[in-house]
C-alpha cells in the first residue's frame, strides 16, 4: 500500500502506458465487434435474400405448371400483399420485394412454419387463363362445417396436406369448438348465423377467421358470394363480400381468408380472362374468313360468346350478377367447342 | 550514413519496389479472371433465363396449339401467332393491362418464330411472325433458337418451325 502511494514519474508513465494499451485493446476489439456485427446482419440479409429467390423460382415453377400440389420445407416468415397495382411477398429480413402483380397467388397474409403447401391448378373460362396458386401450411387450420354439399366439395378441393376437418353442422358446433393451438383456423361454413361467439376458444382475436360461401342459382360452384369474417372482442366482425367463379377461386377464398388479397387475385384472374377472351374473339374473326365453308358458321356465335364474356369480365366492382351472366356465356362456349371437337371436324375455338 | 549503408538501404527499396509490382500484377490477373468467370456466369444465368422464358411462352394460352383439348409439347398455333405479335404491337402504344402484362414477362427482348420446313420464305404473317421487340440499350445474349411444332388448325398441318429469342439490356 506504501510503494503504491510513492509513484514517481516513471510509475504515472508506466501506468499511462497500461491504460493507452487497454484503450487500443478496446477500440480494435470493437472493430472486430463490428465488422462482425455488420457480417451478421448481412449475412442474415443475404440469406433471406436466397429464401426470397427460391421461393420465387418455386413460384414459378407452380406457375409453368398445372394441377400439383408439393410441400416444400420453409422455415422462414412470409408475409403477403396484394393491391390493385403492386402484389408482393417479402421474406424475413430481405432487402426487397419479389412481385408477382401480374399472377395469382392465393395465400394468407403471413405464413411461418416449417413447411409451405403449394397447390397449382389452371383457371378455365372455359379456355385456359392462367395458373392459380394456392400457399399455405399446416399451421393454418381450415375447418369446414358440414351444412351444404359446396362445404363437401369444397373440402375435397384443398389439398391432401393441408391441416382441414370436416365437423357436423348443428347450431353451436362452432362456438364448442376448441382452439387447437394453430396460427390461425378458419371456419368454412354456408350460415353466418352459426357464428355464435366462440366459447370454448383461448384467445381468438387474430387466431379466427371464417369463410361464409353462398352460391348462385346454378350449380353449387358455378358463381356466388362469398364473406369474410375475422375475430376481435365482439366477435366474429364482416371483413367484406366478393363474388366467387368456379371451385378454384372458392379453394383460393378459403387459403386466403382475407378479403383483400382474395379479391385482388380475382381481378387479375378477370383482366386475363378479358384479354385472352379478346384475344381469341379476334382469331374467331379470323376463322370466319378463312375456314371452310361447312365450318364458317360457327365462328360468328363463338365471337358472341367470347364478347360476352369479355365485357362481363371487364366490370369493376366485380359483382355476383355479372359472374352469372359470365358462366352463362362459358357454358354456351364449351358447349359450341365441344360440339365442334365431337360431331365436325372444324378448327377448335380453344 | 556509410557508402555500404546506403547501398543497402536502396537493396532493400527495389526489393521492396519489385514485390510491391509483383503483387500488383498479381491483383490485376485475378481481378481480370473472376472478371471473366463472372461475365461467363451471368451470360449463362441470361441464357438459362432466355430458355426458361421460350418454355413458358409455349405453355401460354395465347400460343399453344388446342388439338382434341389437349396440348402439346412445344406446340404453337400459327392462326395465334400473328394475333398476338399484332396485338402486343398495338397495344406497346397504350399503357394498358395487356402490354403491362407481356412487357412484364419479356422485358426488353425480340421474340420471333420462323417456319423452316416445308415452307421458308421468310415472309411476314405467312411463315415469319414477329410475337413481340422492345429493343433495350444493347444486345446482351447470344440469340437462342428453341426448335417447335408448328401447327395450323385451318388446314391441319404440321410444320417445323424455330423460335428466336434475344434478350436486351
Amino acid at each position: 500500500m506504501v510503494r503504491k502511494m510513492r509513484w514517481g514519474k516513471r510509475g504515472f508513465a508506466i501506468q499511462f502506458n497500461w491504460l493507452f494499451v487497454l484503450l487500443g485493446g478496446v477500440v480494435i476489439l470493437g472493430f472486430f465487434f463490428s465488422i462482425i456485427n455488420n457480417q451478421t446482419v448481412k449475412q442474415e440479409g443475404e440469406t433471406a435474400q436466397k429464401s426470397t429467390q427460391e421461393i420465387n423460382d418455386l413460384l414459378k415453377v407452380s406457375l409453368s405448371s398445372r394441377d400439383t400440389q408439393k410441400i416444400v420445407s420453409f422455415e422462414k416468415k412470409i408475409a403477403f400483399s396484394c393491391d390493385d397495382e403492386i402484389s408482393a411477398f417479402y421474406i424475413g429480413s430481405a432487402y426487397k420485394y419479389s412481385r408477382y402483380d401480374y399472377n395469382a397467388i392465393f395465400s394468407p397474409t403471413e405464413l411461418e412454419g416449417t413447411e409451405l403447401i403449394v397447390q397449382t391448378l389452371v383457371f378455365e373460362a372455359p379456355f385456359k387463363v392462367l395458373p392459380l396458386v394456392h400457399v399455405t401450411n399446416r399451421d393454418t387450420e381450415y375447418v369446414f362445417v358440414e351444412d351444404a354439399p359446396v362445404i363437401t366439395i369444397a373440402y375435397n378441393s384443398l389439398p391432401e396436406n393441408v391441416t382441414k376437418s370436416l365437423i357436423p353442422a348443428p347450431l353451436g358446433t362452432i362456438a364448442a369448438y376448441p382452439n387447437n393451438n394453430y396460427d390461425h383456423t378458419v371456419f368454412v361454413l354456408t350460415d353466418e348465423s352459426k357464428l355464435a361467439g366462440l366459447t370454448n376458444f383461448d384467445n381468438p382475436n387474430n387466431k379466427a377467421y371464417a369463410v361464409v360461401i353462398k352460391s348462385g342459382s346454378g350449380t353449387v360452384i358455378d358463381y356466388g358470394n362469398i364473406t369474410f369474417y375475422f375475430h376481435d372482442s365482439s366477435g366474429f366482425v364482416d371483413n367484406g363480400t366478393a363474388p366467387f367463379l368456379g371451385l378454384d377461386t372458392i379453394s383460393g377464398a378459403i387459403i386466403s381468408h382475407d378479403r383483400e388479397i382474395y379479391e385482388c387475385n380475382l381481378k387479375k384472374i378477370m383482366q386475363r380472362v378479358e384479354l385472352l377472351a379478346g384475344l381469341h374473339s379476334q382469331r374467331m374473326f379470323n376463322y370466319t374468313n378463312l375456314a371452310s365453308a361447312i365450318c364458317r358458321d360457327n365462328y360468328p356465335l363463338a365471337q358472341i360468346h367470347l364478347d360476352n364474356i369479355r365485357t362481363y369480365a371487364s366490370r369493376r366492382p366485380l359483382t355476383v350478377g355479372d359472374f352469372q351472366v359470365l358462366v352463362g356465356a362459358m357454358g354456351d362456349l364449351k358447349s359450341l367447342n365441344s360440339y365442334l371437337l365431337t360431331k365436325t371436324e372444324c378448327p377448335l375455338i380453344y | 550514413m556509410k557508402k555500404k549503408a546506403q547501398l543497402q538501404m536502396s537493396e532493400t527499396i527495389f526489393v521492396v519496389f519489385i514485390i510491391l509490382i509483383i503483387i500488383l500484377f498479381g491483383f490485376i490477373a485475378y481481378s481480370k479472371f473472376q472478371e471473366g468467370a463472372i461475365k461467363e456466369q451471368q451470360k449463362r444465368f441470361r441464357n438459362m433465363r432466355v430458355i426458361e422464358l421460350a418454355h413458358r411462352l409455349s405453355a401460354w394460352p395465347e400460343l399453344e396449339c388446342s388439338v382434341a383439348s389437349t396440348s402439346k409439347f412445344v406446340c404453337l398455333d400459327t392462326t395465334k401467332l400473328m394475333i398476338l405479335g399484332n396485338f402486343i404491337n398495338k397495344s406497346k402504344h397504350e399503357s394498358t393491362y395487356a402490354f403491362n402484362y407481356y412487357f412484364d414477362l419479356l422485358r426488353n427482348s425480340k421474340i420471333s418464330v420462323t417456319e423452316i420446313y416445308p415452307s421458308h420464305t421468310q415472309t411476314l404473317g405467312v411463315d415469319y411472325w414477329i410475337l413481340y421487340e422492345n429493343q433495350g440499350k444493347t444486345r446482351t445474349t447470344e440469340v437462342i433458337w428453341v426448335p417447335v411444332n408448328l401447327y395450323n388448325p385451318l388446314v391441319k398441318t404440321y410444320a417445323l418451325g424455330i423460335m428466336e429469342l434475344q434478350i436486351y439490356e
